[in-house]
């Protein structure tokens, strides 16, 4: 029997094996229960009775180590000298401060219902202030449209490309630290061209990821394609160099980038020919787009995928630092952003560059992109001085 | 009574009930070999998964989850003492319909060791690879590529002593067979 038989006589057998309506039903109900706050547990299974079962060993054990504990803390207590303040007797005043998180408050006439709240016990949670979330009320705004930009048009993408968005998943975080880690190149440039690209390549999949469903010709090989965007970019000015090569000003730097799926209207907010951006980079020798951790899934790879060009941008997928005419700057930075292991800077975005004389972009043009509330421009005195500082 | 979606469509618990319920059942009863006990252990998995709420990546993280977990119910299902001392009517008993003739198949499978079930089950019925079935089992790969191997020659051989005169039973000439005299 071939394998492809077996398996359809496989799913065929299985065929009469199915939940019944009414099972389906009552776990939907049950489920619905449990979700509005109804105690799913305590129903037990359907169409039987109420039962809880344990099992007599898993009984026991809890019965063993409930034992141990109560012996563990009577011991401790036994060590513990009175009158330590680490163990308070019920004859010690409470302290004013040592409440937990929630607690019942003492009051000379017994205990009240109401309930004290610590700031100086527990744990932190990782929130953001009320400050923090009015802090976008406390600036200035401006349209987009009065900002004074070359005119050109945002880059088109293929509508494959604008499905499922990844961008969210994108943000690296704090630009200024993530900068100071990983950028090899800080320039401020002028984009000559934009183009997208495409690569196709093929797979050729190991024996072992075969799918069953599949036969062994449709197994053999699998397809994608990869998209790129390529910038053109001319040197106007260099802020950091950790290469120490030739690059100088006026030289052409050809960044390409691998796209993801985005959000419709990011593109808008993506570097235009004409424009000029503060752009932070890597450099590869022989930028392979097929990730090494993909590759090694297959046995070979068909087709070209080394990125043509030899610098990418460290902040992919995101608005880069954009020039104005009048010598703004327009930049990226959303301070509700919660980082973890973010040192002194919070927030995702050039946070460190919101001043109070930075000003917050309206969009009304941009409804699908993560970045349509997040825009700001400074165009104060110091802009050029702070941002000299960030990218060094 | 057909099973209709909430109107909610974030209510994932929903939506996987409605997506996953049936190879639930299925897989709960590869392991377990009753349709009473399988829909038991498929409500624990969908309880388990509304109390958990585990972050998952996509959908085929969530039912690689739910698969995961199936598995683990039905290995504490089968070790409890009741399942070991209940006594099983057959469920053909004024239970369920006939069963039809391509059980010949699902019995012989369920004939099998739970070793070879497993990996059979998720690679042709559910179309994971060797390497994704060995990942959901926490086995090695190569050692799901033997188990799957032996349990198909088990399974041919079982089915041509179904069927002595050398004609292997698929569902369609099983059926034949049932209908002449």
């Amino acid at each position: 029997m071939k394998q492809k038989d077996f398996q359809k006589d496989y799913i065929n057998a299985f065929s009469s094996i199915s939940p019944t309506d009414a099972f389906r039903e009552q776990l939907m109900i049950q489920i619905q229960q449990a979700q509005s706050g109804q105690a799913a547990s305590s129903a037990g299974h359907l169409g039987q009775a109420p039962v809880t079962r344990i099992h007599p060993s898993r009984f026991l054990a809890i019965c063993a180590y409930g034992s141990l504990l109560l012996m563990l803390v009577w011991g401790i207590r036994q060590l513990i000298p009175p009158g330590s303040p680490a163990m308070p007797t019920q004859d010690d005043p409470i302290p004013a401060q040592s409440s937990p998180v929630a607690s019942p408050s003492l009051s000379a006439s017994g205990i009240s219902l109401g309930t004290t709240i610590s700031s100086q016990s527990g744990p932190t949670l990782p929130s953001i202030s009320p400050a923090a979330t009015s802090f976008a009320d406390d600036f200035e705004t401006i349209l987009y449209s009065s900002l004074k930009l070359s005119g050109s048009e945002a880059v088109q993408l293929p509508p494959q490309l604008t499905q499922g968005s990844l961008t969210d998943r994108m943000r690296p975080g704090n630009y200024a630290e993530v900068l100071k880690e990983h950028a090899d190149l800080v320039v401020k440039a002028t984009i000559l061209q934009v183009r997208l690209k495409q690569y196709s390549v093929r797979f050729h999949v190991k024996p072992s990821d075969y799918k069953a469903f599949l036969t062994a010709e449709e197994n053999k090989y699998r397809f994608k394609t990869i998209h790129t965007i390529v910038f053109e970019a001319r040197i106007d000015q260099i802020y950091r160099d950790l290469e120490l090569t030739s690059t100088g000003l006026s030289e052409t730097l050809l960044v390409e980038q691998m796209l993801y799926p985005l959000d419709s209207d990011d593109p808008y907010l993506f570097p235009r020919a004409g424009r000029q951006y503060v752009l932070a980079l890597n450099r590869r020798e022989n930028m392979d787009l097929v990730p090494a951790a993909e590759a090694a899934q297959y046995d070979a790879i068909d087709g070209e995928h080394m990125a043509e060009g030899r610098y990418s941008l460290l902040f992919d997928q995101t608005p880069q630092i954009e020039r104005t005419l009048d010598g703004g700057y327009l930049f990226y930075a959303d301070p509700s952003v919660y980082i973890a292991n973010s040192g002194s800077q919070k927030g995702a975005g050039w946070t460190a560059l919101i001043k109070p004389s930075a000003k917050k972009i309206i969009m009304p043009d941009v409804t699908n992109s993560i970045y349509q509330n997040s825009m700001w421009v400074r165009s104060d005195a110091e802009a050029d001085a702070d941002l000299k500082a960030l990218l060094r | 009574m057909a099973l209709t979606l909430p109107a909610d469509r974030n209510d994932r618990v929903q939506i996987a009930v409605a997506t996953y319920l049936v190879d639930i059942v299925r897989l709960a009863y590869t392991y377990v070999g009753r349709i009473a006990d399988a829909q038991d252990i498929a409500q624990e998995v969908f309880l388990t998964y509304l109390e958990k709420a585990p972050l998952l990546e996509s959908e085929a993280h969530e039912k690689a989850w739910l698969i995961r977990v199936t598995i683990n119910k039905c290995k504490d299902h089968v070790k409890s003492s009741w399942f070991r001392k209940f006594v099983p009517i057959d469920e053909r008993i004024g239970y369920r319909p006939i069963l039809d003739a391509s059980d010949g198949l699902l019995e012989i499978v369920q004939a099998l060791d739970e070793k070879y079930r497993l990996p059979i089950h998720l690679h042709y019925y559910e179309g994971y690879s060797v390497k994704e079935v060995a990942q959901i089992l926490q086995i090695n790969a190569s050692t799901i590529a033997t188990r799957l191997e032996r349990g198909r020659n088990q399974i041919r051989s079982r089915l041509e002593k179904l069927a002595p005169d050398g004609q292997v039973l698929t569902n369609q000439n099983t059926a034949e067979r049932s209908d002449s005299p």
